[in-house]
C-alpha cells in the first residue's frame, strides 16, 4: 500500500516536474526613438518582410500580432495584412515593397499610392521580420497496435526557438518610430504510456504576445 | 478579387499531380492611361496545360491557360482605358494603340522533399511583345515572376503548389505593371501615340 502510494506520488513529481519544465522564456528588447502619437482616426498595419529565399515568416505570427494590438487598442484601427497588400498590389509586393524609409518616401509621391493610404488611413507600418524553428529533437517513442488493443511507448522531446524584429515607420514623419524585439525559447515534452500526452512550449505565441504587448507601449 | 474555382484530381499515385491552377489577382493601384490596346493570346496560351512524367514527377498535369489568361486581362485593363481582344494578329486593326502578346516562355517549380526545404516553389518567364496597329513589331522585353509558400501552411502539395503558382503570377503582373514604361521602346510608343508625354506637348492627350 505504501509503495504504491509512493508510485503514484513519483508519476506524479515528474509530471509536474514536466509541466513546469516546459514553459517558454522570451525576452523583449525595445528601443523607441519617438513615442508614436496616434489617434483614433489613424490606422496601423502589420506586415510581413518576406524577401528572404530560405525562412519566410509565419502569415499566423503577423495576424497573431496584429489580433493582438486589435485586442487593446482602444484608440486605433489594425489593417489587415491581405487586405492592405492587395489594396496596394502591385506596390507592397515581396518582391517591390520598401526596404527603408527612403523608399517610403519615393512611394508615397505617387498619386494613387497616397490616395489609397489615405483610405486605409493609416500612419504607422509595422514591419515585422523573423520565424520559428526546432533547435533540437530527442528521445524515440513506439506505438503498436494489437489484437487487444494499442498503445505507445517512450519519451520525447524537442526545443524550438523564435527570433522576430519588428521596426514602426512613422508615415506622416516618414522616420522610425522604434524597434521591438522578441526572442523566446521552450522546450516541449511528450511521455507516452500508452496515451502520447504532450506537454507544448507555446514558444510562437508567447514571443507574438511579447512583442504585441511591447508594441502597444509605444503607441500613445 | 477574381476567383477560378480549383477543380483538384488527386490521383492515386503518390508522385502524380493533376489539378486546375487558380489565381486570386487583386485589382491593381493604377490609373488607366488613355487608350485602346488589343490583347493576343498566341495559340496554346490559354489553354496552357504544364506536362511532365518523370520519376520523381509522375503524370503532373497542371491547367495554368485560364489563370495566366485571366491574370494579363487584369492587368491589362487595368494599365489602358480599353482592351479588346484579337483573334488573329495578321488581321490588325488600324483602331487600336497598340496590341499586347505575352507568350509563356517557361514555367518550373520545386517541391520540398527536392530541395529539403520546407517551402514550394514557383517560377514563370514571358516574352511580352508589343504592336502597333499594323502588327509591326515594336517592343519585346521579359518578364519573370517568382512565388513560395511553405509546407506549414498548406495540407497538401496541390494546394502548396497552386498557392506558390498564384504568387509567381502575382509576382510577375507586378513587375509588368511597375517596369513598364522603364522600356524605352515602350516609352517611344506612348510619346509617338501621345497616350502619355509631357504635359503641354503637342498631340498629347488629356
Amino acid at each position: 500500500m505504501v509503495n504504491n502510494l509512493r508510485k503514484t506520488d513519483c508519476i506524479v513529481t515528474i509530471l509536474v516536474a514536466l509541466v513546469a519544465g516546459c514553459s517558454s522564456t522570451t525576452v523583449i528588447d525595445a528601443h523607441v526613438t519617438k513615442p508614436a502619437l496616434i489617434d483614433s482616426q489613424d490606422a496601423v498595419v502589420v506586415l510581413g518582410r518576406r524577401s528572404s529565399i530560405e525562412q519566410e515568416i509565419e502569415r499566423d505570427f503577423i495576424k497573431c500580432v496584429g489580433k493582438n494590438l486589435s485586442k487593446h487598442a482602444e484608440n486605433f484601427y489594425v489593417v489587415p495584412e491581405e487586405t492592405f497588400v492587395d489594396g496596394m498590389y502591385p506596390y507592397f509586393e515581396n518582391s517591390t515593397a520598401p526596404l527603408d524609409i527612403r523608399d517610403l518616401g519615393k512611394l508615397v509621391k505617387i498619386p494613387e499610392v497616397i490616395q489609397k493610404l489615405q483610405e486605409f488611413k493609416v500612419r504607422y507600418f509595422i514591419w515585422i521580420v523573423g520565424f520559428t524553428e526546432r533547435t533540437d529533437e530527442n528521445g524515440a517513442m513506439s506505438c503498436a497496435v494489437g489484437p487487444g488493443g494499442g498503445g505507445c511507448f517512450g519519451f520525447a522531446t524537442w526545443s524550438d526557438e523564435a527570433s522576430y524584429e519588428a521596426h514602426i515607420w512613422d508615415l506622416e514623419n516618414l522616420q522610425i518610430t522604434a524597434k521591438v524585439s522578441a526572442e523566446t525559447q521552450g522546450t516541449s515534452y511528450m511521455p507516452a504510456i500508452f496515451v502520447p500526452i504532450p506537454l507544448l512550449a507555446r514558444v510562437q505565441s508567447s514571443a507574438c504576445q511579447g512583442m504585441a504587448k511591447q508594441i502597444q507601449t509605444v503607441f500613445r | 478579387m477574381l476567383t477560378l474555382l480549383p477543380v483538384l484530381i488527386i490521383s492515386a499515385c503518390s508522385n502524380s499531380l493533376s489539378f486546375e491552377a487558380t489565381t486570386e489577382m487583386p485589382v491593381p493601384l493604377a490609373t488607366p492611361m488613355p487608350a485602346t490596346v488589343g490583347i493576343y493570346y498566341p495559340e496554346g496560351f490559354s489553354d496552357y496545360v504544364y506536362r511532365e512524367n518523370t520519376d520523381d514527377r509522375k503524370n503532373w498535369d497542371i491547367q495554368t491557360g485560364a489563370s495566366q489568361t485571366a491574370v494579363f486581362d487584369r492587368l491589362l485593363s487595368s494599365m489602358f482605358d480599353h482592351t479588346v481582344h484579337i483573334e488573329d494578329l495578321n488581321q490588325p486593326d488600324r483602331q487600336l494603340d497598340g496590341i499586347f502578346s505575352p507568350e509563356l516562355v517557361t514555367m518550373q517549380f520545386a517541391m520540398p522533399k527536392e530541395t529539403s526545404t520546407d517551402i514550394y516553389e514557383a517560377w514563370v518567364k514571358y516574352d511580352l511583345r508589343l504592336f502597333d496597329s499594323t502588327g509591326l513589331l515594336l517592343a519585346k522585353w521579359l518578364i519573370t515572376g517568382y512565388g513560395k509558400t511553405s509546407t506549414e501552411f498548406h495540407s497538401n502539395p496541390v494546394d502548396g503548389l497552386n498557392h506558390a503558382i498564384g504568387l509567381a503570377f502575382r509576382d510577375a503582373g507586378s513587375k509588368l505593371l511597375l517596369g513598364f514604361r522603364a522600356n524605352v521602346e515602350v516609352q517611344t510608343w506612348l510619346a509617338a501615340t501621345g497616350i502619355a508625354c509631357d504635359n503641354g506637348a503637342d498631340g498629347c492627350r488629356p
